[in-house]
Parts: C-alpha cells; sequence; structure tokens
C-alpha cells in the first residue's frame, strides 16, 4: 500500500509537470482557437485544438492566472521532527492555489472562495489527520478514528473529483490512499504500537535481531504443535491460549506506552507480532494440509 | 567503469545477478527458480538431540516479519561439522536460505563456516533485495549455532 502511495506521488509529480507545461503552451498565444492555423504546426496533427482541450472551469477567469507549483510532497510517515503539539512541530503549509496558509493536516482550503484540496502535509503524522491532532497514544478511541476516516474520505474521495482538474484529482488520489494508509495503521494494535515506535525513534527495522531465546522457543514450539496437531479440538486449544496471550501483551502495549517504557514497548510489540503469526498459522490450519502463510 | 561503480556499493549484491533475468531479479513476489527448489524439496530438514554436548543449536528471529530460524550443527572433536538440521517458519526465501547454509556448511570447520557472509547465500540463490534480511538471519543462525556449541564445549571443558 506504501508502494503505492509513492506511485501515486511520482504520476501525480509526472503529471502535474505536464498539466503545467500544456498550460504554458496553451497561454503562450502561439496559436489561436481556429483550427485551420494550428495545420503547419506539428503538435497539429497529435492535438489538433489546445484550447478546446482546456476544460470549461480552467477557463474561468480567477483560473486563467498561472497555477502555482504544489507543495512539494513528502509522505515524511516518521513525521519524527514532525510530532508534538500538533502544528508545533510541522510548517503550515500554502495552498497551492490561492497561497492561504493552511494547517499541515488540513484537507481543504480553509479560504471559503477557493477551499480546494490540499497537498499531503510534511511531517504531518496519521494521529494530526484521524484523531484531531491528539498526541499519538497506544489507546485510541476506534469509533471516533472510524467516523473521523469515513468523514475525510468523503472529502478527497477521488470519485467526487472526476470533474475537477488534473492536479485536483491527482491530490485527491494522493490523500485517499495517505488516509486509507493511516486507518489501517491506527486501527490494528500491532501496526499502531509500530508506528508509535516509529515516531518515537524507535523503530523496528528489517535487519533487527530479537534478543529473546525464549521468546523464539516458545514460537517454535507452537508452530511444531500446529504442524503436528491432526484434530480441530487440539487447533482450538492453541488458538484459545494464543488469543490469551495477545490479549496479555496488548494490554500489556497500553501499559508500557502510557508510561513511556519505550524498550518494554519494543519487546511487547516483537512478541505481539509472532504471536501473530502464529494466530495466523492457526487461521489457516487444515487437517492434513501444510501450513503456510504468506507474508 | 562498472568495477568502480562495484566498489563504492559494496552492499548491493554482485553483479552475476545484473545479467540474470529481470522477472527474477526485480519482483520480490516471482520468487527464483533455486528458492523454488529449496522450499519444495528442502535439504537437511528436521532437528537433532539439543541436550548432545557435540551438538549445537541456533535459535534466531527476525522481528520486523515474524520469521524464526532454528540451526543444529552436530561437530566432531576436530571441529569438523559432520551433520546439520534446520527449521525455519518464514516466507520462501527464509526457508530456502536455511536450506542452502545447511547445504554449504556440510563438512566445513567451524572457524570455516564463521566466514560465511550472506551476501554469498544471497548470490546463489538470486534474492532480490527486499529479501536480503533473510540471508542475513541464516548468517546469524549459523553464528549463533557455532557460538552455542563453543559455549557447550567450553563449559564441558570447564567441569571435566
Amino acid at each position: 500500500m506504501f508502494k503505492q502511495l509513492l506511485l501515486a506521488q511520482r504520476q501525480y509529480r509526472q503529471i502535474s509537470a505536464l498539466g503545467r507545461r500544456r498550460h504554458a503552451y496553451c497561454q503562450s498565444g502561439l496559436f489561436s482557437a481556429s483550427v485551420g492555423s494550428l495545420a503547419h504546426s506539428r503538435t497539429a496533427s497529435k492535438r489538433p485544438l489546445c484550447i478546446g482541450r482546456q476544460s470549461y472551469s480552467a477557463r474561468l477567469p480567477h483560473r486563467q492566472q498561472q497555477l502555482q507549483p504544489p507543495q512539494r510532497q513528502r509522505h515524511d510517515q516518521s513525521g519524527g521532527e514532525g510530532e508534538g503539539e500538533g502544528e508545533g512541530g510541522s510548517a503550515n503549509k500554502a495552498c497551492w492555489h490561492c497561497q492561504q496558509q493552511n494547517s499541515p493536516a488540513s484537507l481543504l482550503c480553509k479560504n471559503e472562495k477557493c477551499a480546494v484540496i490540499q497537498a499531503v502535509g510534511k511531517g504531518v503524522n496519521y494521529y494530526d489527520v484521524l484523531l484531531a491532532g491528539r498526541p499519538p497514544s497506544f489507546e485510541i478511541d476506534a469509533a471516533e478514528l472510524r467516523r473521523n476516516f469515513l468523514r475525510s474520505q468523503q472529502a478527497v474521495h477521488p470519485d467526487s473529483f472526476s470533474q475537477r482538474g488534473q492536479i485536483e484529482r491527482r491530490l485527491a488520489e494522493v490523500q485517499s490512499s495517505w488516509i486509507n494508509h493511516a486507518y489501517a495503521t491506527l486501527k490494528d494494535p500491532l501496526h499502531r504500537a509500530q508506528y508509535l515506535l516509529k515516531l518515537r525513534g524507535m523503530e523496528i527495522g528489517e535487519a533487527d535481531q530479537i534478543a529473546d531465546p525464549e521468546l523464539l522457543m516458545e514460537i517454535m514450539d507452537t508452530r511444531e504443535e500446529i504442524e503436528e496437531a491432526t484434530t480441530d479440538a487440539q487447533i482450538a486449544a492453541i488458538k484459545a491460549r494464543n488469543d490469551a496471550n495477545i490479549a496479555a501483551v496488548t494490554t500489556g502495549l497500553a501499559s508500557a506506552f502510557g508510561s513511556d517504557a519505550l524498550s518494554r514497548a519494543r519487546q511487547l510489540t516483537n512478541r505481539l507480532q509472532y504471536l501473530r503469526r502464529v494466530a495466523q498459522a492457526v487461521h489457516v490450519w487444515e487437517p492434513g494440509k501444510p501450513v503456510v502463510i504468506s507474508h | 567503469m562498472f568495477s568502480i561503480v562495484k566498489q563504492l556499493a559494496p552492499r548491493r549484491l554482485p553483479s552475476a545477478t545484473f545479467t540474470k533475468p529481470v522477472a527474477a531479479f526485480v519482483q520480490s513476489r516471482f520468487y527464483h527458480e533455486k528458492v523454488i527448489d529449496h522450499y519444495e524439496n528442502p535439504r537437511n530438514m528436521g532437528s537433532l538431540d539439543k541436550h548432545d554436548p557435540t551438538v549445537g543449536t541456533g535459535l534466531v528471529g527476525a522481528p520486523a516479519c515474524g520469521d524464526v530460524m532454528r540451526l543444529q550443527i552436530k561437530v566432531d572433536d576436530n571441529g569438523e561439522i559432520v551433520d546439520v538440521k534446520f527449521k525455519t517458519f518464514g516466507c520462501g526465501s527464509a526457508i530456502a536460505s536455511s536450506s542452502y547454509i545447511t547445504e554449504r556448511v556440510r563438512g566445513m570447520n567451524i572457524d570455516d563456516a564463521l566466514k560465511i557472509k550472506n551476501t554469498d547465500i544471497a548470490k546463489e540463490l538470486c534474492l532480490p533485495p527486499v529479501k536480503l534480511h533473510c540471508s542475513m538471519l541464516a548468517e546469524d543462525a549459523i553464528k549463533s549455532a557455532i557460538k552455542d556449541f563453543r559455549m557447550k564445549r567450553d563449559g564441558a571443558l570447564r567441569t571435566a
């Protein structure tokens, strides 16, 4: 999903560059609005009438002025410099259309006459947009998160932007996928914990090793138990035990993050990751078939 | 020119992989045929008796993806690895890396086995960049197994 986000961002930059070039070309006054005058131009055969390709809204008076290039977007989800007291760490962003200063987490320009969709703010974290800028915490109100998510998507979903210009459409795509990613991250306790660790600079990297042999032995034994299980009753027992472990770890994570014990939180996050894999294995288990989980 | 590029970027995969088919190298979802071979026909899968004083057990895990790998080696008095078994719960690349490393260390001296680098494993299996950490896990597994064996042996010598 993150890769799609980057791709959308790259596409948006390419298309927006193309849009700017085309707009400048149309504004350059090298040709008139009649078809015949373009017969000699090389582009005539490919694009017969540039001005005809501008949408109605693009020819409105307030749109005729040169559109400023949009803010250079960086989906800085680490937010190392951006998190804190809401807008404290991240700079206000200027609207690409009317230059009005907006808060970094805003989705639409607050200028009533403008109200265009904004780019994702630099250094903005998921809590700024989906949980009203509250300090990042492990315990969240799931109902509020869902409400804010649905409300945000109503504002930025690309389906509502199908009749708008290219820049707005691209921004809508990027915003919408960013918000989807934010919601998925904050909704799931494991991803939320990993995100919180990332915000505090203690991200679990791919090259990290586990320093806890007891955890590994426990997980190894459980996975082998699942492989050797032959009846549903055995699997149900393993599942019950695993679910209880997951509940205990989630409670532990809440208190660890609450008391800012980050190394303990990191340990518990690792444990939760392994317990989740066990839960996946239990879920896909079928008698007589090898357990294969993909990630 | 190409050799200068190689020196400047020592962590990248060696040049041999650049001549391989693009699909196998670029797409992490399309496993290379060597990885598939190790996955479907794993070599030396199983376990040894961990209480045996000549057996060293290495147990490592990658927290980012939730993989766990166990590598056991049986070492004789000359320091030669006479038997090796592995068990891995993880993705195909992790299973292939551990399967390959068991093939590689069989018959090696433990001092030579310590010198195996993850880049050798990645090069042999043509692992894509996104799966390089699997080969690192295999390298750590063999190091951990040898360390465990040495601790056991030194402990036995002290008590003897």
